[in-house]
């Protein structure tokens, strides 16, 4: 099973993390990162419910993401954040920065 | 200029634009803890010192941290709601600052989000990796001295035989980087060790930090470097990335932490959920044990963290017993001495309880062993220290 797992549906694609986000991870998640926005669908769902720790690497590939998203009318949504990534995104400010649903099913729902 | 990883010279320049220079002379307070404030500070030249300020003139300041140049404080009240400084600040001697307020950052955000995530990223480095080692299962025990020879590494991975002999799935982490030696307790070279490990592995999740852990019966053991100046590839960043991964696979893990005080003493003395002070009945040991208190009582730990022990311990030294409960009064346990055994069973690469389990000193390491499984002692909530309160700053309680 790879670090990361990019499927496309019809109104969104989801790229799914299977482990914390590491230092080394960072250049996987930005190829990912950037294929899945490539595709202009208009949602881009990432699923971080495997997710205990995320790096500065990883934080800063997101919203990288999340920057190159909009310009190309992709709209990131994080799914299944833990409380400790939480915890690191709210103590930076970035969760103001991102769309976040509580599950897949919320975020499906929320974009429907 | 700021010691902040992954900023460009470019970053920089951008970042420096947005900051307000400011000068001021020695001996001013820059802010006091409790006050309201919008901005953190970089320093450029000078040093300050971080106080908890006990009286209004300062005389009895207590310094929790010195700020060089590159360094920063003062974050807290960027990253958290509120905006209140923790501490007080005081200049040492004329200094050249760099302040940063809300408003700043706001501008650097809107103006260039990734920069601006680079420094927030940078900003809240030591309040992230508090967040990152809340999140702990097995129980974490450092045995701390005030000297060496007292045999604090022989109590150790006695303990740990002790421990796994009960079913326990337990690690010992020798933590004295520069010259430890649990290895020889398990007639193991030091390698692999830790500093391979962290040398090696970029990413460190258990099943690559599993390879560098050396096992004998049902002992593992994280062997300290087998060369004294590798200790120094080994960051606080490491060790709490280790810390968390181990703690999540094993009941028990056991710090045996060299016995000076500097910055990654300290990070074990927070983290763990007990401290074994292992002392042994003699005239310096007891001196220098009273200099160690003078620090860790300013750490605030709750009491049922520690748990004494005085090993090497002979009946006509038992004056000792009552002054070293003097210096820290909790229950002291005591560890017969017994020199012809530990030195047996260390040549013969074993622990002592597998080498004379029918011991006197064998059985004062079991009564040590019961007393720390305990649950009312081993249920240790409240850790407190420099790196608990850094977490529980952030989460507000």
């Amino acid at each position: 099973m790879g670090i990361f797992k990019l499927e496309a549906f019809d109104e969104y694609n989801l790229l799914t993390a299977n482990t914390s986000i590491y230092p080394d991870n960072g250049a996987d998640l930005n190829e990912f990162l950037a294929k899945a926005i490539s595709q202009k669908k208009k949602h881009l769902i990432i699923d971080l419910s495997k997710v205990e720790i995320i790096y500065s690497t990883g934080i800063t590939e997101l919203v990288k993401a999340n920057m190159n998203g909009k310009s190309q009318g992709v709209g990131l949504i994080l799914v299944g954040v833990s409380k400790s990534v939480a915890k690191v995104f709210k103590l930076c400010g970035f969760e103001r920065l991102f769309k976040i649903f509580p599950t897949l099913k919320d975020a499906r729902e929320g974009i429907s | 200029m700021f010691a902040i990883k992954n900023l460009t010279p470019a970053d920089l320049d951008f970042i420096r634009k947005h900051l307000v220079q400011q000068t001021i002379e020695k001996n001013v307070v820059l802010f006091e803890a409790g006050k309201n404030g919008d901005s953190m500070y970089f320093v450029e030249a000078g040093t300050l010192k971080i106080v908890d300020r006990r009286s209004k003139d300062g005389s009895d300041d207590h310094v929790i941290a010195v700020v060089k140049p590159g360094g920063f404080f003062g974050e807290e009240v960027i990253l958290t709601e509120g905006g209140v400084y923790k501490d007080t600040v005081v200049s040492l001697e004329p200094c050249v600052l760099y302040k940063l307020s809300h408003d700043c950052l706001q501008k650097i955000m809107l103006e260039s989000t990734l920069t601006g995530t680079k420094l927030v990223l940078g900003i809240s480095k030591n309040y992230r990796e508090a967040i990152n080692i809340s999140e702990q299962h097995g129980k974490l025990i450092a045995l701390v001295s005030a000297k060496d020879g007292v045999g604090k590494t022989t109590v150790c991975m006695n303990l740990a035989e002790a421990f796994s002999r009960r079913g326990k799935k337990v690690l010992v982490i020798d933590c004295d980087f520069q010259l430890g030696n649990c290895h020889m307790h398990v007639a193991s070279p030091a390698t692999p060790n830790i500093a391979r490990l962290v040398q090696l592995e970029e990413r460190l999740t258990f099943d690559r930090i599993s390879k560098f852990i050396i096992t004998k019966s049902d002992i593992h053991v994280l062997s300290a470097p087998d060369l004294p100046q590798d200790a120094e590839l080994i960051t606080r960043s490491h060790l709490n990335q280790i810390i968390q991964e181990c703690t999540r696979h094993y009941d028990f893990v056991f710090l045996d932490v060299g016995c000076h005080i500097d910055e990654i003493s300290i990070l074990f003395w927070d983290t763990a959920d007990q401290i074994i002070m292992v002392q042994k009945p003699d005239l310096t040991d007891l001196t220098r044990f009273k200099r160690l208190m003078t620090v860790i009582k300013r750490l605030n730990y709750p009491k049922e963290k520690f748990v004494g022990v005085l090993n090497q311990f002979e009946s006509k030294k038992s004056g000792y017993l009552e002054q070293f409960k003097s210096l820290l009064p909790i229950e002291w346990l005591k560890i017969a001495a017994d020199r012809e055994t530990v030195e047996t069973a260390l040549f013969n690469g074993e622990t002592i309880i597998a080498h004379a389990s029918a011991s006197e000193m064998v059985l004062d390491i079991d009564k040590l062993c019961q007393h720390l499984l305990l649950e009312k002692n081993i249920d240790i909530k409240e850790k407190t220290g420099m790196f608990s309160w850094l977490k529980n700053y952030f989460s507000g309680s």
